[in-house]
């Protein structure tokens, strides 16, 4: 396997002659991936590259180094994630630079508050709409999000997926560990299971940042609003195609 | 064959691309416009797998290769394997919080349609199977 990764790696830096490196992230990084999980690899270069491919089992994650190094101080824990925990499999010489300016920058658990509220959003409108496999997914996402704000705000830094249960249990959030651990790898989603996440996400996030939460949904409220309006215009117009008006 | 299963997963798709639809009007929300179509791609070759009796499973890279195989079996007129690849690692990259210039562009007016029309497809076969069905039920009575 690892020699499949390292050899995507090297299929991934030929496509630019520019300074590029390949980087294994995530579970397989980690070493506790699960026949679910995809390989992350960043790809990091001083270029944009497009398109990039699209290759079974894998999730490439491309970022220039000046966007990676701009998100990264300003406190996004997926690159501080990388710097730290990341194994290269190809550099060129841009990861050794990235690693060498990156500093001891600790990541702000507020944005993972931010995130994991779009994700439980999502989550709630697919549950609503009856995909229980999709709003268990989302949920897992949006859990995950709780799960590194928690322990980030505590002062641990988060590992990969599989290994967040058993920290933030050590952090004496056992009943996040356990749902976060039913739905991620439960092979039928629960519909009590999904109630349960959406409720408890909603209640840790609103612990986490309350007045985010607040200030995230009634922005989402407003825009739903004015989208149901354009909605009903668009019906009562005698053209009115969905692919027409935008 | 689940004639049932495949109406229920070709409803949810059709709700889906409604969500995706109304995403990607102004202000355009991409992160919701590629995600539902994700989950709209998935339902919908769930619902011919079902109206097939064909079997399937929920990693999402099994069900892109399953619509590759149901176009070459002729089944689906489109191949649209790797629009689920590219749709799971943009709507990945958003759940991770990262969506990238990837993302930003996306072109979400295909996106919809592409997926409008697709869905086309699928109501035609899943329609042919109840047809079928319920063929099969008036004689058995």
């Amino acid at each position: 396997m690892r020699d499949d990764m390292s050899n995507v790696a090297t299929d991934l830096v030929q496509l630019t002659v520019s300074d590029c490196a390949a980087v294994l992230i995530g579970s397989a990084a980690r070493g506790c991936r699960t026949e679910y999980s995809d390989i992350d690899i960043l790809l990091i270069c001083t270029h944009k590259i497009a398109p990039l491919p699209v290759i079974p089992g894998y999730h490439i994650k491309f970022g220039t180094e000046a966007d990676f190094m701009r998100r990264l101080e300003a406190g996004e824990d997926f690159e501080a994630w990388c710097v730290r925990l990341g194994v290269t499999l190809v550099d060129r010489g841009v990861w050794a630079r990235v690693k060498a300016a990156s500093g001891e920058v600790w990541p702000r658990w507020e944005w993972k508050v931010v995130h994991g509220i779009r994700r439980l959003f999502l989550a709630s409108q697919l549950s609503e709409g009856g995909d229980l496999l999709a709003a268990n997914e989302e949920l897992v996402f949006a859990l995950g999000h709780i799960a590194r704000a928690l322990l980030l705000r505590a002062g641990t830094f988060p590992l990969s997926r599989p290994e967040l249960a058993d920290q933030v249990r050590a952090l004496g959030y056992a009943h996040l560990a356990d749902l976060h651990e039913r739905l991620r790898v439960g092979d039928t989603p629960s519909h009590r299971d999904v109630s349960l996440g959406l409720l408890y996400s909603k209640k840790l996030l609103v612990h986490l940042d309350r007045s985010t939460y607040g200030k995230i949904a009634r922005d989402d409220a407003n825009v739903a609003r004015a989208k149901e309006l354009l909605r009903l215009q668009r019906n009562r117009s005698p053209n009115g195609n969905r692919r027409e008006t935008k | 064959m689940d004639v049932k299963e495949a109406r229920g997963h070709l409803e949810l798709a059709k709700e889906q691309w409604d969500k995706a639809s109304v995403a990607w009007w102004t202000p355009a929300d991409p992160a919701t416009c590629v995600s539902n179509a994700f989950y709209a791609y998935e339902n919908l070759i769930v619902a011919v797998a079902e109206a097939r009796g064909l079997e399937w499973e929920k990693n999402h890279f099994k069900k892109a290769g399953l619509a590759t195989a149901l176009f070459n079996d002729k089944i689906l007129s489109i191949d649209v394997g790797n629009t689920i690849l590219r749709l799971n690692n943009l709507r990945k990259d958003v759940s991770y919080g990262e969506p990238g210039d990837e993302l930003a562009g996306a072109d979400l007016e295909s996106i919809v349609s592409d997926l409008e029309t697709f869905i086309e497809e699928v109501e035609g076969i899943v329609e042919a199977v109840e047809e079928e069905a319920d063929e099969e039920e008036a004689e058995d009575a």
